[in-house]
């Protein structure tokens, strides 16, 4: 660990040989009683990846809301190749060459991939579509990113690929910074591999690129600089090459004593697989499904979870891991063109989402927003989103508002929800707060036999993520059965689960305890497998 | 702003906005304005009988409004409110028309007109859920079919005895709503369509039935994933919105009429979108609309009596209103609303995710 690299607060920035394309000084915003950002200065020059870090609610997002000209700054200063800017709008940052890829899509989801990146090119000319779908394509194919085909409604894609064409978008147009939030969450290592190689050629080609991020790994292994943010404040900043991970996950907690478990990579978790022949808990027998294009979306997958067991299937969206939720979730035969295969949950077979709810199954989906909230309902509210939760929470019919809300009051401050008013709307929390709520409404569970989650740390942050895998590991120790889906081989490592990996609709496992995150990388991307 | 002033802001603030249109609809027609806007005054809340006037009109509103807000807070775009109506007065005036004993009879009476506007919505219902049929199209379409059925209904088996008109022969005596002050035709059917009306709201905001239909119209994907029995619950909430609206249609024949004719109502079930829309989907804000909504309709027949202006643009005035307040609701008062959110609201999570 090398302190000395990391000088605390505004002093001795490092040393930047070029003029920085983009300089804020002294930004401040203040929502309410929170002070998001409270004088925060940053420097990216051109042809440098600088990496954004700290902990949910630290105000990365704010502070790239501000650059993007989404969010109007109280106070402090913006410069752009060395001239002040006061952006009236996002496209006024855009015009000027910023551009920004969200945590959360902003995606039309009713149009083609080709039409929203037209969307971003701009202009009013009329358009042939097989044309417009070539571009794209031709676009896509420049900057390495794998899209499928363009004439494809945004709606049906799985949340990776739509990720990908947020990139895309980002990248047509004059581009003298490129911002990215959470970028990599949803991508394979190979994908995450190809984006970094990107990033650099297009740093190279003089683009600033400011990334923000939970993943320390990446942030050293991409960015030339990083600046550290918590509570609206720099905390640190420094040059990557002389930082490690253990370092910086000690400035971006308030007390380190926090970072438990797996964030300690010395100490590796005791592995949670059954023995051999334990009678499994839940049992998962031929799922094959079609979805409404009619491609084989899920193709015989089988595999079983002994209770107090931890299953992981490594894999990147759009391999079938919606569908195989869905199908776990009991909601696959509503949802799919075709399905056919045997969910079995103890001694219940799940044929719906309330049988799934009856046998004691927790689902957390892999898409939050869509699945998992009611972004119009109040928190407390969404915490009573399961059948036998919102029953148990009724006498003849009607709701006990008062302790619903003095349940949901106590769970919220169990899983850190901000806030953690349970009569806040689902639709006022950050990312990372809403996934917290899905997380204390399904593993809190009063009934609980078996958990499917997928990404379930997805926009979370070190302390947060560490502990809801304590959380999962303790649910399995406790005898439940545990299947976690998930793209970040960090998590796979964390969970130390029997490991499987899905891709296109077909499981590959389980794999040998031997196997390494360069082979399970290898096999989330497909190779040495007969597609 | 506490959440109650939101809620009735739009309805309160249409007052003045209605009067100032009444001013200059006089103007027009060359009447005095002052006369014109004191008219629509006087004539809606002046007077005893201004007043029961306004609440005989609410009665329908009122109903109709609760079954619109009822369906949209469920995710049911139930344009249908009119023949689900039509259909509920149709029943009413059956039950209350045929031979047999006669005590008690407005209760079977209202329960055949909440039946059968019920049954009306579950046709939509089914076209929805079976075949994936967009409601805004079918409860329209169905609108006119019940308008066709009441007219043959009237012109045909059910026409009074004499067959001068095409009108039902009258109620009997026992089916009609208890009217409790001599001389006044205030009925008891605008207290139960108060008690509908709230019982709705409490039924969406304080049971597991209403959290369940708010969750499936908001969000089906993530209803469906907390094992709710989604499509049964969208059935449901066609039909207590269509059970409510032919309330209001039996209520009508019962407690104003006495029988049924084609033009028995002058469109209650279409005003109900626009007063479910400007109570903002909340029980107090329907209230408020339904009355501001029955008082303009009053007023304007005493615009047209004592000002001379014509009761077509003096009915303008309530379109006019309307247009204002949502003009005013989506843009004024939602950006107010937006910047107090931000400014006022400490809770608000500052995205640093």
């Amino acid at each position: 660990m090398d302190r000395a690299a990391l000088s605390a607060g505004r002093r001795g920035s490092p040393v930047v040989t070029d003029d920085p394309v983009l300089e804020l000084r002294g930004v401040r915003k203040r929502f309410g009683a929170v002070q998001a950002l409270d004088g925060v200065d940053l420097r990216c020059a051109g042809g440098e990846v600088h990496a954004l870090l700290g902990e949910n609610g630290a105000g990365k997002s704010t502070l790239m809301h501000v650059v993007a000209g989404l969010v109007a700054p109280d106070a402090g200063e913006m410069h752009l190749a060395g001239r002040p800017v006061a952006w009236s709008s996002a496209d006024a940052a855009r015009a000027a060459g910023i551009a920004m890829v969200h945590q959360h899509f902003m995606l039309v989801p009713t149009m083609t991939v080709a039409e929203n990146v037209a969307l971003a090119l701009g202009g009013l000319r009329p358009f042939r579509p097989e044309r417009l779908a070539a571009r794209v394509a031709a676009l896509a194919a420049e900057c390495g990113l794998e899209i499928g085909d363009p004439q494809r409604i945004v709606d049906e894609l799985s949340v990776g690929e739509q990720q990908r064409v947020e990139i895309l978008k980002a990248l047509v147009g004059p581009t003298r910074v490129l911002i990215l939030d959470e970028p990599t969450a949803v991508l394979t290592p190979d994908e995450v591999d190809g984006l970094f190689a990107l990033l650099r050629g297009l740093a190279a080609s003089g683009t600033a690129i400011v990334i923000v991020t939970h993943k320390l790994r990446e942030a050293l292994a991409i960015a030339q600089h990083v600046t550290v943010l918590r509570r609206g404040r720099v905390v640190g900043r420094g040059v990557a090459a002389q930082l490690d991970e253990a370092s910086l996950a000690a400035l971006m907690v308030e007390s380190p004593g926090d970072l438990r478990g797996p964030a300690r990579a010395d100490v590796a978790p005791e592995p949670l697989v059954a023995s051999r022949g334990a009678a499994p808990l839940l049992r998962v027998r031929g799922l094959r499904a079609r979805d409404r294009r009619g491609a084989l979306v899920l193709d015989g997958v089988s595999l079983d979870v002994p209770a107090g067991a931890v299953a992981v299937v490594a894999g990147v969206e759009g391999n079938g891991q919606t569908e195989l939720v869905q199908a776990l979730s009991g909601v696959a035969r509503g949802t799919l063109a075709s399905f056919e295969g045997d969910v079995v949950l103890g001694e219940d077979t799940i044929r719906s989402a309330a049988d799934a709810r009856a046998a004691g199954l927790a689902v957390v989906p892999p898409d939050r927003r869509r699945d998992g909230l009611v972004l119009g309902l109040e928190l407390w509210e969404n915490l009573l989103l399961a059948h036998d939760a919102l029953a148990a929470a009724a006498s003849l019919g009607v709701l006990d508002r008062r302790a619903a809300q003095r349940d949901a009051a106590r769970r919220l401050a169990e899983y850190g929800v901000r806030p953690s008013d349970p009569r806040a709307p689902a639709a006022e929390l950050s990312g990372g707060n809403q996934q917290r709520v899905v997380l204390a409404r399904e593993l809190g569970r009063v009934h609980l036999r078996a958990v499917v989650a997928a990404n379930p740390t997805r926009g979370l942050d070190l302390v947060a993520t560490v502990a809801v895998h304590e959380r999962l590991r303790a649910l399995a120790s406790g005898g439940a059965a545990v299947l976690v889906l998930s793209s970040d081989l960090d998590e796979v490592d964390a969970l130390a689960g029997a490991k499987y990996v899905l891709y296109r609709g077909r499981l590959a496992g389980p794999l040998p305890a031997t196997a390494d995150r360069a082979e399970l990388g290898r096999l989330m991307a497909g190779v040495g497998v007969a597609a | 702003m506490s959440s109650a002033a939101r809620v009735l802001a739009p309805a309160l603030v249409a007052v003045p906005v209605a009067l100032v249109f009444a001013a200059v609809v006089a103007l027009v027609s060359g009447a005095d304005p002052w006369t014109a806007v004191r008219a629509l005054l006087v004539g809606s809340v002046g007077s005893a009988s201004s007043v029961a006037t306004t609440l005989l009109k609410t009665a329908p509103l009122l109903l109709t409004g609760a079954a619109v807000m009822l369906a949209f807070r469920s995710g049911v775009f139930n344009i249908g409110a009119e023949g689900q109506l039509l259909v509920g007065a149709l029943a009413g005036t059956i039950a209350g028309t045929a031979p047999g004993p006669d005590a008690g009879r407005w209760v079977l009476v209202l329960a055949c007109g909440a039946v059968a506007g019920g049954a009306w919505a579950l046709i939509p219902a089914a076209f929805r859920i079976v075949r994936g049929v967009n409601e805004v199209i079918t409860t329209i379409l169905l609108n006119f079919v019940a308008l066709y059925l009441v007219s043959y209904a009237v012109d045909g088996p059910l026409q009074e005895a004499a067959r001068q008109y095409p009108q039902s022969e009258s109620l009997v005596a026992g089916a009609m709503l208890w009217r409790p002050f001599a001389g006044s035709q205030i009925h008891v059917g605008i207290g139960i369509a108060a008690l509908a009306a709230v019982a709705a709201g409490g039924l969406l905001s304080y049971t597991a039935l209403g959290l369940r239909l708010r969750a499936s119209g908001l969000n089906a994907s993530a209803a469906r994933l907390a094992g709710f029995p989604v499509t049964r619950d969208l059935a449901v909430a066609f039909a207590l919105s269509g059970a409510l609206a032919g309330l209001a249609g039996a209520v009508e024949v019962a407690g104003v009429t006495g029988r049924l004719y084609e033009r028995i109502s002058p469109g209650y079930g279409y005003t109900a979108i626009a007063i479910a829309l400007l109570g903002n989907l909340r029980t107090g804000g329907v209230v408020a609309a339904a009355l501001l909504f029955a008082a303009l309709a009053t007023g304007a027949t005493a615009m047209e009596r004592s000002a001379g202006v014509s009761a077509v643009l003096a009915l303008g005035v309530q379109g006019a209103t309307l247009l204002a307040i949502a003009l005013s609701s989506t843009t004024v008062l939602a950006r107010f609303a937006a910047v107090r959110t931000v400014a006022g609201n400490g809770e608000e999570a500052p995205d640093g995710a």
